[in-house]
């Protein structure tokens, strides 16, 4: 069975990640909103920041150039930190939007990058809640893998909620990832989103 | 406080002159994920009182000296339109009582929120009074609560926010605008929903030790029910799961 | 500003040079209007009008008052806006921002110019006239804040009703006569880039236009205008979008007197 769960509500103590949970007066309680499993016994958040990990893909724009790193705006708590790449050719600069993988988490929520590609200057970028990430995704990127193929674009998702997308069909690309967005926590949707798609195109 | 010269008789046959009877609340509607731009939202009718509250972070800190390098800041801003009351036309902007209040409503959240998650970030709560009707701050922060919950942001429990006050020598939940004039005394509160902490408490006019306990048992009772409408909002975004 | 990023400007304007727009409109297509009228019953008036994704309110307080010393027979409009914190990551706490003072000015403008209200019509006794305060504010911003508040004060004022003055008080309980509306302004705002026009920008798109300019007309004349931005226009393109602006308000307006 699956419920949602608000802040504060009152949880099993035997979770099996206790992600998203904390103690309040001598039980375990959620701290987010989100949906909780009792078969799998854990919680999926429906809202909330983003938090990075070592190694996840992300896209930002460049808010700032120092001499040895770069800060990127991800949209997070805090600028991420670019190293700069002395052996690379792509020296930044700001506006630039890029993507990149997190290297490591410095003071708990920092995320250090050391390596960037520019994202291709003809894409079009867009921010989506990352907690909807997961959802444009989907399993095994099938519903990325579906939005590039109906609409020829070539979308680049960073888990901080960035998404860049080039290509043909930007427009219908971007209307199936608002779509997403707004109706993420329903059932059913990579149907929904072909239906739409289809549909456009006549 | 009004002068009490003129001051109408506030409770007839033991109902109040909107026919409440000494616990009982206006009526409350709350719409929760209203804006588009904000992290969170929510909008919130409480008898004529007309509030949106809105949620953005957590974020990079500006100015950046104000940062916490072990915990998220909260930034709190409450202000009433000058379109918000019926008399005169008010100014816009913060006066000294508004800024008074966002301290206060800070404070609330400063409880609940988990601010060791977000070291060196920010995170703005803006509540704005469309329109006035008497106990504001506790309405503001019923709202402000679900929009941060709609945000997202980590928080150990839920708050709620009610008045008590003291209309024609008795004690009332949720004291209103003729009331609040005219009352013998007024004490706005912040509770926690799990275990009835108190997060905000002011109080001004005169009360006995029994009747301020009176006063939190009335909070408590009132809050089981502001507690169920603010969880109803927050579901309500999510129809279908 | 958060968000600038090099993508942007480069992509709206490569689409516009194939007649696109990011979010698949008509170059001259205004987005969905939607106006809720007597939102408020402690104000006067007030109306919440949302354009696309872009949302304001305005309200209306009336309050008796001297009359300026060079209008002793007419009462006052003024309208203010406010640019709150919690409609876009961009807006700060503080006193107005020049963007906020600008967006006043020019929608009063409009209104004033356009005689929309009848100010002989505030003229209550010698040293008493009606004060008419609009204030607006926006509560979630995506673009185009000249033509929503434009709708949204007009809505305003157009159901906003005076209450009643004797014997040196206001009753305002008593609020049974309208305020006099003698004409219905709306402006149409235009954005520029290189050699493209469109009409209402959205957020993204304004944040990389070239130039902007509003024009008021009341379908008839033109009653104010406001050119914006670095970026220029040339005399044909101006006379082209009155041209649009004027034909435009009969669709805006439309909304405005439903």
């Amino acid at each position: 069975m699956k419920k949602i769960i608000l802040p504060g509500d009152a949880l099993p103590d035997d979770l099996a990640v206790a992600h998203y949970t904390c103690i309040n007066n001598g039980s375990v309680v959620s701290k987010v909103v989100g949906v909780y499993d009792d078969e799998r016994k854990e919680i999926v958040p429906l809202e909330g920041a983003w938090h990075p990990r070592v190694g996840s893909s992300i896209v930002g724009i460049i808010a700032s150039v120092g001499r040895n790193t770069c800060s990127i705006d991800l949209k997070h708590s805090s600028y991420g930190i670019l190293v700069n790449d002395k052996m690379s050719r792509y020296s930044p600069k700001v506006g630039d939007v890029i993507e990149s993988v997190v290297r490591s988490i410095e003071r708990k929520n920092v995320p250090v990058m050391d390596r960037a590609r520019l994202i291709d200057g003809s894409s079009w970028l867009v921010y989506v809640k990352p907690s909807k990430i997961p959802r444009v995704l989907g399993r095994n990127n099938s519903m990325l893998k579906q939005i590039e193929e109906l609409t020829q674009t070539r979308i680049i998702v960073g888990l901080n909620g960035f998404v860049a997308i080039s290509g043909k069909g930007i427009n219908p690309a971007v209307a199936s990832i608002r779509k997403i967005e707004s109706e993420a926590h329903t059932s059913g949707l990579t149907d929904k989103i072909k239906d739409m798609l289809l549909s456009m195109k006549e | 406080m009004a002068s009490k010269i003129n001051k109408p008789k506030l409770i007839h046959d033991g109902k109040r002159l909107d026919g409440r009877g000494p616990d009982e609340l206006r009526e409350i509607k709350i719409e929760a994920g209203i804006l588009k731009n904000a992290n969170g939202s929510a909008y919130l009718e409480w008898g004529k009182n007309r509030i949106i509250a809105a949620v953005y972070g957590p974020k990079e800190v500006m100015p950046k000296h104000f940062a916490d390098p072990n915990a998220a800041i909260i930034k709190c801003r409450y202000s009433m339109a000058p379109f918000s009351s019926l008399e005169e036309h008010g100014r816009s902007g913060q006066n000294r009582r508004a800024v008074e209040i966002s301290k206060v409503i800070k404070e609330v959240f400063e409880n609940v929120v988990v601010l060791n998650e977000y070291p060196n970030s920010e995170i703005d709560i803006f509540m704005e009074v469309l329109q006035s009707d008497g106990s504001t701050r506790a309405a503001c922060i019923n709202a402000a609560a679900v929009a941060l919950a709609s945000a997202g942001i980590p928080m150990k429990d839920m708050v709620y926010g009610v008045s008590v006050g003291k209309v024609d020598g008795e004690i009332c939940v949720d004291v209103d605008m003729l009331e609040d004039n005219y009352s013998d005394a007024d004490m706005p509160l912040a509770i926690s929903h799990r275990d009835d902490r108190i997060l905000l408490l002011q109080m001004d006019g005169d009360m006995s030790n029994e009747e301020i306990g009176r006063g939190f048992d009335m909070a408590v009772e009132a809050g089981k029910k502001i507690r169920e409408l603010q969880r109803e909002a927050l579901l309500a975004m999510y129809k279908g799961v | 500003m958060s968000g600038i990023n090099t993508l942007k400007g480069a992509y709206i304007r490569s689409a516009l040079k194939e007649g696109k727009r990011n979010d698949s409109r008509e170059q001259f297509q205004m987005r969905e209007i939607e106006i809720n009228r007597e939102v408020l019953s402690n104000a006067e008036g007030s109306a919440r009008a949302r354009l696309g994704n872009t949302d304001v309110i305005a309200g209306v307080k009336v309050v008796v008052e001297e009359p300026h010393s060079d209008t002793p027979e007419e009462g006052n409009l003024i309208v203010s806006a406010e640019l709150l914190p919690m409609a876009s990551a961009d807006f700060e706490t503080g006193p107005p921002s020049p963007a906020a003072i600008e967006l006043a000015r020019v929608v009063d403008r409009g209104i004033r110019a356009g005689s929309c209200v009848d100010l002989q019509s505030l003229f209550i006794e010698k040293g008493k006239v009606y004060s008419v305060y609009v204030d607006i504010y926006v509560l979630d911003y995506d673009g185009n804040l000249f033509d929503v508040c434009t709708i949204a004060a007009m809505s305003a004022l157009m159901n906003t009703r005076l209450p009643k003055y004797s014997d040196g008080e206001v009753d305002r309980k008593d609020r049974s006569a309208k305020l006099k509306i003698d004409n219905v302004v709306s402006s149409a705002t235009f954005g520029k880039f290189g050699g493209d026009i469109i009409l209402d920008m959205n957020a993204d798109e304004e944040q990389a236009a070239d130039a902007r300019i509003t024009i008021t007309t009341d379908g008839k004349v033109v009653r104010a205008m406001q050119k914006g931005l670095n970026g220029d226009f040339s005399i044909k393109e101006v006379e082209q979008l009155v041209d649009i602006a004027l034909k435009k308000n009969s669709e805006i307006t439309g909304h405005i007197k439903r």
